[in-house]
C-alpha cells in the first residue's frame, strides 16, 4: 500500500515533468472552460431574479442575438482560446489557473450565482494570479485586459480598472492563499496526467517484467548448474559409500575429510559404517527422481572429481533464494537430501513465478486496464470538500452578485466606458 | 499623524470568512472607484491603525511605524502604492501569500492586509531595527562582537530553514533585510522576492538577491537554482559582521564574479563540472588561487571559519544546507553564548545604552 501510494506519486510527477513541456491543446482548453463554468452558476441574461431552480449553465453559454441589446458573448471556450492565443500563454501557466478555479469553487456557497460573463471574469482573474505568481516575469494588467478582446465579439472585452477589479476580487476571495503544491497539481491536473502517467507505468511494467524474465532465467541456469554439482556429489558420495562396503572404514574417513568443511555430513559418517544403512540411503535419495525429471532430459551423470565438490557453495545461494520464494525453507544444507528438497521447491516456484510474468499475460492485463481508465479519465474531478459557512449563504451569493454587478463597461457594450 | 482609515475593501488574515459573509451592505464597491473620502466609515472595523513616523522607503513601498488602536500594539505598515497599468504587484502577491504560511520565531510576523484600489498595505509585526543599521550603530566600526555574531547566525540559519523546509527561497538576504529587536531577536523580513519551490510550473529569474550577496550560480546566470543561493547570501553576512564590510562590494556583476574568485579562486570545469554550460561563463576569466578566508578574517575562530567555508563553496551543490549548518560543532556552545549575552544586554539596559532614537528600518 505504502509502496504504491509512493510509486504512484513517483509517476505522478514524472508525468507532470511530461506535461508542462507539451503545447495547448483543445482538449485542454475544453477541460478549463468546463472546470471554469462549474465555480458558479450563471443566469444567461443580467438579472436581478433569484431563479431557485436554476440549473447549472452549460459550458457553453450560447451568445446572446436575442433582445436585451447586450452585445453577444463569446462562450467561455472561445473566450479562453482566444486569450490563450493572444497572452501565447504556456500550459504551465494556464492549467495551474485550474488550482484556483478549483480553490474558488470550494470557497464559494453552493447557492452563489453569478452572471452571464462572471466565469469569463472567474478564468481571466484566475490566469493573471496564476502568471503572476509562477513566473518571476509576467504581462502587467493593462496586457491582459487587451488580450480579453475576442475576435468577432465586437463590443466583448474588459477595460483595465475590471481586470484590476477583478483581481482584487480574487485575492480576497481565495484570502491571498496563491500557494501551487506539489499536491494541487496532480489533484487538478489528475485527467491528464492519468494517460502519461498509465503509459509510463505500462512501459515500466514493461520494463520490470523483461527484466525479471531475465533474472528468472539467470536464476533457472544457477539451479541448472546447483543440480549438475548436486548430482555430481551425490554420485560421489554414492561412490565412496559402495567403496566403503569392500574398503576400510579409514578410506571412507579420509575422503569425506576432503569435503569442504562447511558441508557437514554427521548421518553419512554415522550410519556409513553399516551397510543395512547405506542402503535405506540409497533407496531415500531422491537423485533418481531428478535424474528422471522432464526438465532436465538426457543429464549425463559425469563421474566426481575433486574439481565438482566446491559447487555445493552453490547450495547456500539457492537455499537462501528458495527461502526467498516459499516459506518452506530447507531446514540444514548440505546434505545430499535437503539440497533436493530445497531443489524441488525452486522448481515449483520457477515455474509458477514465469506463467504469472510472462511478459504476454502482463500486457494483456495493462491494455485492459487502459482502456477502462481511459474511459473515465475526463470524468469531473471531485473537488476537496467545501469549507463554507452555510448560515452565510445570503451574503456569499450578495456578494458574487456584486462581483457580476461590476460588468460596467461590458454591460454597456463599450469597452473603456468612463466609471463614475 | 494620520489615521488609516479602514477601507471599504479589505481582508482579515484572521477571519477571512467573517468579511465573505459580513453583513456589511456593500462589502465590495461593484464598481471601480476613486478614492474615498477620509472623513467616511469611522469605524468598528476589525483592525485599525494609527501611523505613525515614517520609518524608510524602498523601490516599491513606504514603511511607516503604526499603533492598533484597540490593542496599543506597535506594528510596522509597509505600503505598497499600486500602479494602476500593473495591477497587483507579484511582489506583493507571493509576499503575502508566503508570509501566512511562514509563522516562525525567526521570520517577521504578517498580522493583517489591507486591500483598497490605489493602495496595499501589509501591518507586520514592529522590530526595532535591520541589521545593517544595528551594526552602524551598536558595532565597534560595524564590527559585532563574536557572541553575536553566534546568536544572529544561529536565528538566521533557523529562519532558513523553516523557508527551505516549507519549499521557499528569500532570495534577497542581506543585513537590510534581517530585524533586530530589543530582546536580540533576529528575524527574516522582506519576502517581495521570495518564492516557492519545487512544481515544475515555475520559471525563474537570474535577476535576485542584491549583488553583493548573490551567489556566483546566479552570477553565472543558472536559472536552475536553489536553497543553496540563500547559504551563500547568509555566508557573506556572516563574514560582514566580523569585519563591519560586505564582503564581496561588487560594482557589476563581472566585477562581483571577479571580486569572489580573488577570494575563493576561480573555479573550472575540473572544480566545477558544467560550470562551462552556464550562460555567462567565460573561459578568459582571470584565473586567482584560492586564499585563505581566515587571513581577511581575523576575528573568527577555526569553528566558525570551518563553517564560513561550508557556506561559501562556490559550487552550489557542495554549499553546507541550513539544516547540516546548525548541526555544526561551531553552535555547540550557543547556550553559554546566550546565557553570556542577556547579562549584557541587562548591564546595557541598566545602564541605559540602549535607548535613544531608534534609526528607521525599512526592510519589511
Amino acid at each position: 500500500m505504502d509502496q504504491t501510494t509512493m510509486q504512484s506519486s513517483t509517476f505522478n510527477r514524472a508525468a507532470l515533468d511530461e506535461f508542462v513541456t507539451q503545447r495547448v491543446s483543445r482538449e485542454m482548453v475544453t477541460h478549463l472552460a468546463r472546470q471554469a463554468a462549474r465555480v458558479i452558476r450563471c443566469e444567461a441574461h443580467v438579472t436581478n431574479t433569484v431563479n431557485q431552480n436554476g440549473q447549472p449553465t452549460p459550458p457553453s453559454t450560447p451568445p446572446m442575438e436575442d433582445s436585451d441589446s447586450l452585445p453577444p458573448l463569446p462562450t467561455i471556450e472561445s473566450f479562453i482560446a482566444s486569450l490563450v492565443a493572444r497572452s501565447q500563454v504556456q500550459v504551465p501557466t494556464l492549467m495551474s489557473s485550474l488550482v484556483y478555479l478549483g480553490r474558488l469553487q470550494a470557497r464559494l456557497p453552493p447557492v452563489a450565482k453569478g452572471m452571464r460573463c462572471t466565469v469569463h471574469r472567474i478564468f481571466l482573474a484566475s490566469l493573471i494570479l496564476a502568471a503572476k505568481n509562477l513566473n518571476d516575469s509576467s504581462p502587467k494588467n493593462k496586457h491582459w485586459a487587451r488580450y480579453t478582446a475576442v475576435k468577432g465579439y465586437e463590443g466583448f472585452g474588459f477595460s483595465l480598472p475590471e481586470v484590476n477589479l477583478m483581481e482584487r476580487q480574487l485575492l480576497f476571495l481565495l484570502d491571498w492563499e496563491t500557494r501551487v503544491t506539489e499536491e494541487d497539481l496532480f489533484i487538478h491536473l489528475e485527467p491528464f496526467l492519468a494517460p502519461i502517467r498509465q503509459r509510463m507505468q505500462l512501459q515500466h511494467r514493461e520494463k520490470m517484467a523483461q527484466e525479471e524474465q531475465q533474472r528468472k532465467q539467470q536464476q533457472h541456469r544457477e539451479w541448472r548448474r546447483l543440480h549438475v554439482s548436486a548430482d555430481l556429489l551425490a554420485s560421489r558420495l554414492r561412490r565412496q559409500k559402495l567403496e566403503a562396503r569392500g574398503e576400510s572404514r579409514r578410506v571412507v574417513d579420509t575422503s569425506l575429510r576432503r569435503l569442504p568443511s562447511h558441508v557437514s555430513c554427521p548421518n553419512i559418517q554415522k550410519q556409513n559404517n553399516s551397510p543395512q544403512f547405506v542402503a535405506e540411503n540409497d533407496r531415500f535419495t531422491p537423485y533418481n527422481r531428478h535424474r528422471t525429471s522432464p526438465h532436465r532430459p538426457g543429464r549425463s551423470i559425469s563421474p566426481p572429481s575433486i574439481r565438482d565438490v566446491p559447487g555445493l557453495s552453490h547450495a547456500e545461494t539457492f537455499n537462501s533464494l528458495c527461502s526467498r520464494s516459499s516459506s518452506v525453507a530447507p531446514s540444514s544444507r548440505g546434505t545430499p537430501a535437503s539440497m533436493s528438497t530445497c531443489s524441488s521447491h525452486g522448481n515449483d516456484d520457477v515455474m509458477v513465478s514465469d506463467s504469472n510474468t510472462s511478459p504476454s499475460a502482463s500486457l494483456t492485463q495493462s491494455y485492459v486496464n487502459v482502456g477502462f481508465e481511459s474511459k473515465q479519465q475526463f470524468e469531473p474531478i471531485r473537488q476537496p470538500s467545501k469549507k463554507i459557512k452555510i448560515g452565510g449563504h445570503h451574503h456569499g451569493s450578495g456578494f458574487v452578485a456584486r462581483f457580476i454587478a461590476s460588468t460596467g463597461s461590458y454591460m454597456g457594450g463599450r469597452i473603456g466606458r468612463p466609471h463614475s | 499623524m494620520e489615521r488609516l482609515r479602514d477601507p471599504a475593501v479589505h481582508s482579515s488574515l484572521v477571519s477571512p470568512k467573517n468579511f465573505l459573509f459580513s453583513s456589511n451592505p456593500n462589502p465590495v464597491s461593484s464598481r471601480v472607484r476613486s478614492s474615498l473620502p477620509r472623513t467616511m466609515d469611522k469605524s468598528q472595523q476589525p483592525s485599525s491603525f494609527q501611523q505613525l513616523e515614517k520609518l524608510g522607503e524602498g523601490t516599491y513601498a513606504t514603511v511607516f511605524k503604526g499603533r492598533n488602536r484597540q490593542t496599543g500594539e506597535m506594528v510596522a505598515l509597509k505600503e505598497i502604492h499600486l500602479d494602476s497599468e500593473e495591477g497587483t504587484p507579484s511582489t506583493a502577491i507571493r509576499e503575502i501569500s508566503l508570509m501566512k504560511e511562514l509563522k516562525h520565531e525567526s521570520i517577521v510576523s504578517l498580522y493583517d492586509v489591507i486591500h483598497t484600489e490605489n493602495k496595499l498595505m501589509l501591518v507586520f509585526e514592529f522590530m526595532d531595527r535591520d541589521l545593517k543599521r544595528y551594526m552602524d550603530t551598536r558595532g565597534d566600526r560595524g564590527q559585532l562582537d563574536p557572541a553575536t555574531i553566534k546568536s544572529f547566525m544561529h536565528q538566521l540559519m533557523k529562519g532558513i530553514e523553516f523557508c527551505h523546509e516549507n519549499r521557499v527561497l528569500h532570495r534577497d538576504l542581506k543585513p537590510q533585510n534581517l530585524l533586530i529587536n530589543k530582546k536580540g531577536q533576529l528575524k527574516l523580513g522582506d519576502f517581495g522576492l521570495a518564492r516557492a519551490f519545487g512544481i515544475p510550473v515555475n520559471t525563474f529569474s537570474n535577476e535576485v538577491v542584491t549583488l553583493w550577496y548573490r551567489a556566483p550560480d546566479v552570477l553565472l546566470g543558472s536559472r536552475t537554482y536553489n536553497t543553496s543561493i540563500d547559504i551563500w547570501s547568509a555566508g557573506c553576512i556572516m563574514a560582514e559582521m566580523y569585519t563591519g564590510r560586505p564582503l564581496f562590494p561588487g560594482t557589476t556583476n563581472e566585477d562581483q564574479l571577479l571580486k569572489i574568485f580573488r577570494l575563493m579562486g576561480t573555479p573550472s570545469e575540473r572544480s566545477w563540472p558544467g560550470i562551462s554550460q552556464l550562460p555567462e561563463y567565460k573561459p578568459t576569466f582571470h584565473v586567482y588561487a584560492t586564499q585563505d578566508l581566515g587571513l581577511i578574517l581575523p576575528q573568527i575562530d577555526p569553528l566558525g571559519l570551518d563553517l564560513l567555508n561550508r557556506m561559501l563553496q562556490l559550487r552550489p551543490e557542495m554549499r553546507i544546507s541550513a539544516a547540516d549548518a546548525l548541526q555544526h560543532p561551531w553552535f555547540h556552545d550557543l547556550p553559554q553564548v546566550q546565557a553570556q549575552l542577556q547579562q549584557q544586554q541587562q548591564q546595557q539596559q541598566m545602564a541605559g545604552a540602549y535607548g535613544g532614537i531608534v534609526p528607521p528600518q525599512s526592510a519589511y
